[in-house]
């Protein structure tokens, strides 16, 4: 089913959540929504649940508008941050809740209810575990009665919270791959909201960027990450080091040298480029480029981290080949090799 | 805290469901306290002047003001010890000592009375041997005084114990490893991260031993203008028919009833996390 | 409080029956415990409330009215009793309105221990409410529960722990209280006399044994409820803690 929002506006009493937030996701996509707490990602996903409602704007579901529409009424599948389980009930009565509260006439009857549990409790591979409560369980298996609760009313939409911020990074990592593996079984429209950009980039189909309340860029994980339309994305997504620039004729001067720019098309006049760790060559000092010196070299896996220390002081971490010619205390120069700049 | 759009209630229920509650508070609680004043200025101030400043309430505000004097500083001390042990250390028993600092409170106070009498009383235990070193505890002030501190004991290791539990014994331990000793690192650590909640404590004590009533009705022998605190002041003023009176002296003590409401109120607005832990 | 038990057990199977399960002493348990219960009954239904709105709504005068719950607790209960009386006497601000006869009946004994009870049962619930969060009443409203239905099937068990703990703590407060109802109840015998009366009446006639043999009755019916108080709250927390 396609989700849609058009002109979304959200004004909490002290501050402005979404401005004017437009975004389509597809069929059976899985989308990420990223960016830094306050951005309005978590409003605005609170409002294609009908959780929230905004001043402004449309919530459409397959092309049927539901923004007056409660929660209740919206038939979306909502993973809470902290899970927001029923502590008093077990976890059979969690995941049956949704079912036993429909109006009689559609209620299906109790074995019905059962086979059902047990039908999820399977699938997120906690069978057997329906007759304790949520707090005999580990934080992973509370997620995956949260999920399986979500699931049991056989939603039209997916929505998870941060579906993964209380959990330890082992634990995390594995609830990653399976959570897709769910996905891609089940075939759902599925929002995730998160801060973290790795998870962001390693499991959605596509992300979208938020910042103040607006998206920055929707795209494919490699198209943020590679080509970032804003130099919001370019700073956020990525370590990116951040230097004054000048722009002029398509091309781009960082530390008088001048270079190509990969970011987008922009008119000339200040601005500000971003380079990677990865994105920089080390030459002896002399050549042209920025002067540094060598602070520390860390031979780490399969790249060499160079920590280096620019004339003005800040500090530039760069990400060479392991067999790098650069020692404590030497003098080198940094020439960028791929830089995207953007209208300060 | 208030709903987000999807858990609220419709407005009018709302309303509904906050004219019932107020309506009953109203009924239930303010009612009662305009009603303490209304008697007691219902024939005029000259009236309730006269009932304040006569000899035998002075007396009993005298000795109410004593008894409160003495009680709440060793309930402070007790309390002190008593959270202090509770959280700080480990040791056989902390359980049932825990159970014991409640036990005032669900115990009728009449019966804490009683257990005075027996034990002090002239047919009580000691009752032979004081009455031989010419020592009076039962029917005179001293009674009165240790009942009032045996009823009012909780309220501050009440307050204190939960506080200085969530607080944990880290900040004692880093004194401790930086060389402070014992009472340097109560007094200079412990002390002020709980002073909040100790004062919001000795205020519920405080207000408990000016206004108990039961514990000291038994032990206190009504001697008027000798063993009479204000509270059993108001029970022989209206047992007289001295309506006026009794509601003017009882006045004195809802308005300390307030002043106590208005501090406790400020306390949790002001200092809330530090009281945190509070409940009755 | 073990000098209760002590004398208790110097009286004699005989002379403790005949005081402490005489018919006047059965009546005035009678009257304590049942007003207490009632009361707190009262004090469950209207605390729950109170603290509902007092956790989740925003109104004006908020701060005053949560402070004036704990009125119970900081008024001399002398106070409270004479104050009852005289509203609810016959010719009080309510007593001349209602159709019945409060005070100086069993009916006022009631009325007193729901003032001195609400508080318990407001402050215990309070907190739990505060933290039960909103999330789980979004999370059955996402599931498809209508209010009606995530109040009762979601909010109302999750707090019913510390309602029963408030009710506990009201009734357990209500069974031994005595300045504020000796005022309103008429201490008739056989109809309106609670059990610490009883107490002091047999004090004042110096019969300190009569006297102790009530309290430990009382005492050991004290102990049942906060046992019961203790065990409800383990059973609670090895259910749920985490």
């Amino acid at each position: 089913m396609t989700v849609s929002v058009t002109g979304l506006t959200k004004r909490f009493s002290d501050h402005t959540a979404l401005d004017g937030v437009g975004l389509d996701v597809r069929p059976a996509e899985f989308l990420a929504l990223l960016g830094p707490s306050g951005s309005g990602k978590t409003t605005l996903l609170r409002i294609i649940g009908g959780l929230d409602f905004p001043d402004a704007g449309t919530v459409t579901f397959a092309g049927e508008n539901v923004a007056g529409r409660p929660a209740r009424d919206r038939r979306v599948g909502f993973v809470f941050q902290n899970y927001a389980l029923f502590r008093h009930m077990r976890v059979a009565d969690n995941i049956a809740f949704g079912l036993t509260v429909k109006p009689r006439r559609e209620r299906p009857d109790a074995r019905t209810i059962a086979a059902r549990v047990d039908e999820l409790l399977a699938l997120v591979q906690l069978p057997g575990l329906g007759r304790r409560y949520p707090a005999q369980l580990s934080g992973g298996q509370r997620q995956r009665v949260a999920l399986a609760r979500a699931l049991a009313v056989d939603p039209s939409v997916l929505l998870l919270d941060e579906p993964f911020g209380a959990l330890d990074a082992k634990v995390r990592n594995d609830l990653r791959r399976w959570l897709r593996g769910v996905h891609e079984t089940m075939g759902l429209t599925s929002i995730f909201v998160t801060h973290d950009q790795d998870e962001a980039l390693d499991l959605a189909d596509r992300v979208a960027v938020m910042n103040a309340g607006r998206i920055e860029q929707v795209d494919t994980p490699d198209a943020v990450y590679n080509r970032p339309a804003t130099a919001f994305v370019a700073d956020f997504i990525g370590n990116a080091c951040r230097f004054d620039a000048r722009l002029a004729g398509g091309g781009v001067d960082v530390a008088g040298v001048r270079l190509s720019n990969s970011g987008p098309a922009c008119a000339d006049g200040p601005g500000v480029a971003f380079v990677r760790p990865h994105e920089f060559a080390i030459l002896p000092a002399g050549a042209p480029g920025l002067a540094a010196t060598v602070r520390r070299v860390a031979h780490t896996g399969s790249r060499a981290g160079v920590e280096c220390v620019l004339a003005d002081g800040r500090i530039v971490d760069v990400s060479a080949p392991l067999d790098v010619a650069a020692g404590m205390g030497d003098a080198v120069t940094l020439v960028p090799t791929t830089v995207r700049a953007y209208p300060a | 805290m208030t709903g987000s759009a999807s858990t609220s209630e419709p407005r009018w229920l709302r309303f509904v469901l906050i004219t019932i509650a107020l309506a009953f508070l109203a009924v239930n609680l303010a009612l009662p306290l305009a009603a303490v004043f209304a008697g007691a200025l219902a024939k005029g101030l000259a009236v309730y002047r006269s009932a304040i400043v006569e000899p035998d309430a002075r007396a009993a505000m005298r000795l109410t003001l004593t008894v409160a004097a003495i009680a709440v500083p060793l309930n402070i001390v007790f309390g002190l010890t008593a959270s202090w042990a509770v959280t700080k250390f480990d040791f056989p028993g902390k359980s049932l000592l825990i159970s014991l600092i409640d036990l005032p409170l669900s115990v009728s106070p009449v019966v804490s009375g009683l257990i005075y009498v027996l034990l002090f009383g002239l047919q009580g235990w000691a009752g032979p041997w004081l009455r031989d070193h010419d020592i009076r505890i039962v029917f005179a002030v001293p009674g009165i005084v240790l009942a009032t501190t045996f009823v009012t004991f909780p309220f501050v290791a009440r307050e204190l114990i939960p506080l200085m539990l969530e607080q944990g014994r880290s900040d004692e331990e880093a004194a401790r490893s930086l060389g402070a000793s014992g009472w340097q690192t109560f007094v200079r650590v412990t002390l002020p991260n709980i002073r909040w909640g100790l004062l919001y404590g000795v205020l519920l004590c405080n207000a408990r031993a000016m206004g108990e009533f039961g514990a000291v009705s038994v032990v206190s022998g009504h001697i008027r203008g000798l063993t009479n605190t204000l509270p059993l002041h108001i029970e022989i003023l209206y047992n007289e028919y001295n309506y006026v009176a009794a509601f003017a002296v009882a006045s004195l003590l809802a308005g300390l009833a307030l002043v106590t409401l208005v501090a406790k109120s400020l306390l949790e607005w002001r200092f809330g996390d530090s009281i945190a832990g509070g409940g009755h | 409080m073990s000098a209760i038990f002590i004398k208790t057990a110097g009286l004699g199977p005989h002379a403790f029956v005949a005081v402490a399960l005489s018919k006047r002493a059965l009546s005035a348990y009678r009257l304590s415990f049942g007003a207490a219960a009632l009361a707190a009954a009262i004090n469950s239904v209207f605390g729950l409330l109170v603290a509902w709105v007092l956790v989740r709504y925003d109104f004006a005068g908020k701060r005053v009215v949560s402070a004036l719950v704990d009125l119970p607790f900081a008024l001399p209960t002398a106070v409270a009793g004479i104050a009852l009386t005289a509203l609810y006497a016959p010719t009080g601000w309510i007593g001349a309105w209602l159709p019945v006869k409060v005070a100086f009946e069993p009916l006022g004994v009631v009325v007193a221990l729901t003032f001195i009870g609400l508080p318990f049962v407001v402050r215990t619930i309070e907190p739990v409410l505060a933290d039960l969060g909103t999330d789980v009443e979004e999370a059955a409203a996402s599931l498809g529960a209508g209010r009606a239905q995530t109040v009762v099937r979601v909010v109302l068990p999750a707090i019913l722990p510390a309602l029963a703990t408030g009710f506990a703590l009201a009734f357990a407060r209500g069974v031994g209280e005595y300045g504020s109802v000796i005022f309103i109840a008429g201490n008739l015998p056989y109809r309106s006399e609670i059990a610490p009366l009883l107490i002091v009446q047999q004090l004042e006639q110096y019969n300190y044994r009569g006297a102790t043999a009530i309290a430990a009755t009382m005492l050991a019916a004290s102990f049942a409820v906060l046992l019961a108080i203790n065990l409800l709250q383990a059973w609670d927390r090895r259910k749920m803690a985490a």
